[in-house]
């Protein structure tokens, strides 16, 4: 089992030191972001709420990543017919496919729990046990949450597989889980704003949940802890078992196709080469539930601030972000000036995973197929960009006249503009961090939208790149509601766009897709 | 059709590098089927590749009916096809559509497609199954499916690598056919084969390579005189090689 657990990392990492430097600022400026969340909560005084909350928060999101990748990372491997021709019994391959599956849940639950224990360490000095207690309780976290997940997202596989509006189905049901998750985030963010108050309410409120044999095992109750390690590693066996012997049943309704039994050639209709490489960008990303799952995030949660500034207000918003009036009071922002954040704020989210950074590791074995017609480059990462464009413009546009609604009138032009500009930016950053850093040789979907490094890269890159305008606000103390400032704003992001689309275009980028092979 | 003079590829890496192929000259007339020899690793593969455009090489010229593969590939890749051995194709779209987009992307007319499709996917026996997504497709149904693909805009040079593996006898027998047919309206075929004996029947030419170097090259008759295509290869590969024939 953990020889083909060590192929499947083997084969993911290559030995490089660049790719290892890479991962390690990857993983600091993660645990570093999630840490400040956790500090500033433990400088409001909720540090003592710390570990329960982010138990929470672990356990709702290995939920719904298990949920949304479970499909693709227990079943419908490319590499399952080689492992099986190999001298493993079944039930190993599927024993390593579980510890696989256990250790990217894990990864999550760790990159949460980490800095929250951290922080709770640093504002209350526990004792020795504590750090041992927390190790344990942070290997056990995702285990209940990643067997749920994974067996209502096999369900809701099974059930898509075969059906002829599989996809909506699927896409409908994701859609509900994110909008779920982002509900829960703004529910914590509100709790935030409350201060130490809020933050033991929310702890109580955990009392009659599984949560209150995390909190009792962290305040020294063995018989808590020996309970959550006992309940998690029995479930963990009894789901591996009961997966050996239903495994091959579900693999192959999964990844059965629905096929047409009476069909016949109809018309045959004629398109340009540009559309027609368009329509298959088109399928092929409407056709991995997990690509689509990725970029929603982004999309629902900017129609939500979107709405969120329609419905309540603008002075109201940034409470459902986490920052209290008194702390905007403390930066000296008025209600105007938070207006003008709002498109920026837009921008981040629509900017921070676009469809571009996993674009062409996507196209895995088959880019030598793609290279190998007659069009030109360009031509190929056009159509590539203009799948993000389609996602994400749409939205912003309603997100935009929402805006209109209620913020100042003065630049309304602006609320389309900014969001508009940071989606061409981030396309062009996703498609050109992804020709860097591409993964062609994976097995499974997840490995390349949820894991490859192109996709974590830019999800930094883009990140820093929208925050700049409100950093460069806040440090220099200028007037973002000055016209001259949102020109910038603009008219910078719009400069790197061009010169990046010319370098991938017409420079560097021209030739890397026959490089890549 | 087809002339490549020089051809040389290197493969860098940190442990030092590989020629893969070595200044390799051949010429691939009109109305040839030109079977392409050698081990596993001798160089075909990265041959047709590079002949295809889907990799750059390091010296040496590719011209695919008078245009440089180098200078304007775009133009090269018309005149072309080539099918992988291991053909990666897109699972989750319907065949149909996959034929649909290599139609639109070489802009073959609508009415031209339909009739080649009926001829190309009915002579493989896999018009009924157009409907269905590729990713339901046996390794066969693939191959042949990325065959009619090839043929469906007329190509004027066909390569191939391993094109005969995954093939049910009958699809061999259909694609020996059709590849005799291209031939015979003034196209030719270059192939990469491990089987001796289908290049011995199919081919008018072949050439052998061996760790990138062309080792014989000629007609049929030339390359084996009185002995069997299969010793011929054999002695020469073994023997580290005579110069072409």
């Amino acid at each position: 089992m953990f020889k083909l657990t060590v192929l499947y990392y083997r084969s993911m990492l290559k030995p490089s030191l660049s790719r290892y430097l890479l991962i390690g600022f990857i993983v600091v400026m993660m645990f570093g972001s999630i840490g400040i969340q956790a500090f500033m909560i433990g400088l409001s005084g909720g540090a003592a709420a710390l570990p329960e909350l982010f138990f929470v928060a672990a356990t709702f999101l290995t939920l719904i990543t298990a949920i949304s990748t479970s499909s693709k990372q227990l079943f419908g491997f490319r590499d399952l017919d080689t492992q099986l021709s190999w001298p493993f019994s079944a039930r190993t391959i599927v024993a390593s496919r579980v510890l696989i599956f256990y250790v990217s849940e894990l990864a999550f639950s760790a990159l949460l729990l980490i800095p929250a224990f951290a922080v709770y360490a640093y504002f209350l000095v526990p004792e020795w046990w504590f750090y041992a207690v927390a190790l344990l309780l942070m290997l056990v976290t995702p285990v209940i949450p990643s067997i749920i997940g994974s067996i209502l997202g096999s369900l809701l596989a099974i059930v898509t597989a075969k059906s002829r509006f599989g996809k909506a189905i699927e896409f409908a049901g994701l859609t509900l889980i994110v909008a779920a998750a982002i509900a829960l985030n703004f529910i914590l963010n509100r709790a935030n704003v409350g201060g130490e108050d809020a933050f033991l309410s929310a702890a109580e409120s955990l009392k009659n949940t599984p949560a209150v044999l995390f909190s009792n095992a962290l305040n020294g109750k063995p018989s808590s802890l020996l309970l959550l390690i006992g309940g998690s590693a029995a479930l963990f066996a009894l789901f591996s078992l009961a997966l050996g012997k239903v495994f091959f049943a579900v693999n192959s309704a999964i990844t059965s196709k629905r096929t047409n039994a009476n069909y016949t050639l109809g018309t045959v209709k004629q398109s340009g080469a540009f559309t027609a490489l368009i329509a298959k960008e088109l399928k092929m990303y409407f056709g991995s539930t997990i690509y689509v799952f990725n970029t929603l995030f982004g999309v629902i949660l900017a129609l939500a601030v979107a709405i969120a500034v329609a419905v309540l207000g603008v002075d109201k918003i940034f409470v459902y972000f986490g920052v209290s009036e008194s702390e905007l009071a403390a930066l000296n922002i008025t209600n105007v000036q938070i207006g003008y954040f709002i498109p920026f704020a837009l921008a981040f989210f629509a900017a921070m995973s676009p469809t571009t950074s996993a674009t062409i590791s996507i196209e895995g074995r088959r880019l030598e197929t793609l290279v190998a017609l007659p069009v030109h480059t360009s031509r190929i990462y056009g159509a590539k960009r203009l799948v993000n464009y389609i996602v994400y413009i749409p939205p912003m546009i309603i997100a935009g006249i929402l805006l209109a609604v209620r913020l100042p009138s003065e630049y309304t032009l602006f609320y389309f503009l900014i969001p508009l500009i940071y989606i061409l930016l981030s396309a062009e950053i996703g498609l050109g961090v992804n020709l860097l850093l591409p993964k062609l040789n994976w097995t499974t979907e997840t490995q390349v939208v949820k894991q490859s490094a192109a996709v974590v890269v830019t999800v930094f890159a883009n990140m820093i790149i929208c925050c700049l305008p409100i950093v460069l606000f806040l440090i220099l103390g200028l007037d973002i509601g000055d016209e001259k400032f949102l020109t910038l704003s603009f008219c910078i992001p719009a400069l790197i766009t061009m010169v990046i689309a010319y370098v991938l275009n017409f420079g560097a980028g021209k030739n890397r897709l026959r490089d890549l092979l | 059709m087809l002339q490549i003079k020089g051809l040389t590829k290197i493969f860098k890496s940190g442990k030092g590098d590989k020629r893969a192929v070595d200044n390799l000259s051949l010429n691939v007339a009109p109305g040839d089927i030109y079977g392409f020899i050698g081990h596993n690793g001798a160089g075909k593969t990265t041959t047709l590749r590079a002949c295809a455009g889907v990799m750059t090489y390091d010296s040496g010229e590719i011209a695919v009916n008078g245009i440089d593969v180098a200078r304007d590939p775009i133009e090269a890749k018309r005149q072309l096809a080539y099918v992988q051995d291991n053909p990666e194709l897109y699972d989750n779209l319907k065949a149909e559509y996959y034929l649909k987009f290599i139609g639109d992307i070489y802009g073959v007319p609508a009415a031209e497609r339909r009739s080649r499709i009926e001829k190309y996917a009915g002579g493989f026996e896999i018009i009924g199954n157009l409907g269905d997504p590729i990713g339901s497709y046996s390794h066969g149904m693939k191959q042949k499916l990325a065959l009619v693909a090839a043929l469906l805009h007329a190509p004027r040079l066909l390569m191939l690598d391993e094109p005969f593996v995954g093939l049910d006898p009958k699809a061999a027998l259909t694609l020996k056919g059709f590849m005799s047919e291209l031939c015979q309206s003034g196209g030719a075929i270059f192939f990469s084969t491990h089987v001796l004996d289908v290049a011995e029947k199919l081919c008018n030419r072949v050439a052998i390579i061996k760790s990138g170097s062309l080792i014989a090259e000629g007609t049929m008759e030339e390359v084996r005189g009185t002995a069997s295509l299969e010793a011929v290869f054999m002695e020469l590969t073994e023997t580290g090689g005579a110069a072409n024939v």
